[in-house]
């Protein structure tokens, strides 16, 4: 099986990416809650992140993503609104998440308040 | 040298999978959205193709039935890597068409070793 200690750093990296594009995609979202297009890209960065999470072994990152990208998924399917209190949540762990420093912070948040 | 065309539009994935494939003598190409996907696959006619099914610029499920429905790309082995783990999905999937299936977190070993099968 391929060692994926070396892959660290290029993961915290492509995260702390993806956490900076759902910052800016819920900013959007905050003004009018209504625009699928970016719904859809939360939808697809929250996937993407749960899927590398859990490739790393990030388990608790991973699992928060996939109730999140749930959220998303159920919101364009059904053509529901998402609770502010979802957008609040996500808005703080998007701003926790920018503010590690490596793997080991990152993978240690806890997600679960 | 076998080709792998990898469509998969998270950098690490692909890296990972593209280190692995590399290292077992194949040439690696990754695309990261389904429109690059589609055009690469016509233009480099892959020996054997990995496709992840959320892409961006389309979809992975039509990006597949565009693959099937061309003859420029019909006859090229495709392998889906994906984390949406739903059965309609790939009941979908598996009734379009394909010679692997694997969710993700994969194991790159196993991987590799499906398509050390299908390409030998």
């Amino acid at each position: 099986m391929t060692d994926l200690k070396k892959y660290e750093s290029h993961f915290f990296k492509n995260t702390q990416n993806l956490f900076s594009k759902l910052h800016e995609y819920i900013k959007t979202l905050s003004k009018n809650t209504n625009q699928k297009t970016v719904l859809e890209d939360c939808h697809r960065v929250l996937h993407t992140i749960k899927g590398s999470a859990a490739l790393m072994g990030c388990e608790n990152l991973s699992h928060f993503a996939e109730q999140m990208e749930e959220n998303f998924r159920n919101s364009i399917k059904n053509d529901q609104k998402i609770d502010t209190l979802i957008f609040k949540e996500l808005e703080l762990v998007c701003v926790e998440v920018l503010s590690t420093s490596d793997f080991e912070s990152l993978k240690n948040i806890n997600f679960k308040k | 040298m076998k080709r792998v065309l990898i469509i998969e539009d998270d950098s690490l994935m692909s890296k990972v999978f593209g280190d692995a494939l590399s290292k077992a003598g194949y040439s690696v190409t990754v695309t990261a959205d389904a429109y690059q996907g589609q055009h690469a696959a016509v233009s480099m006619k892959p020996d054997l193709i990995t496709l992840d099914l959320m892409l961006p610029a389309g979809n992975g499920i039509d990006l597949l039935r565009n693959l099937h429905a061309s003859f420029q790309t019909q006859s090229i082995p495709i392998i889906v890597i994906t984390s949406y783990k739903d059965d309609e999905v790939r009941k979908e999937i598996e009734e379009i068409g394909v010679q692997g299936f694997f969710y993700k977190p994969f194991n790159t070993d196993e991987i590799v070793a499906k398509i050390k099968t299908i390409l030998n």
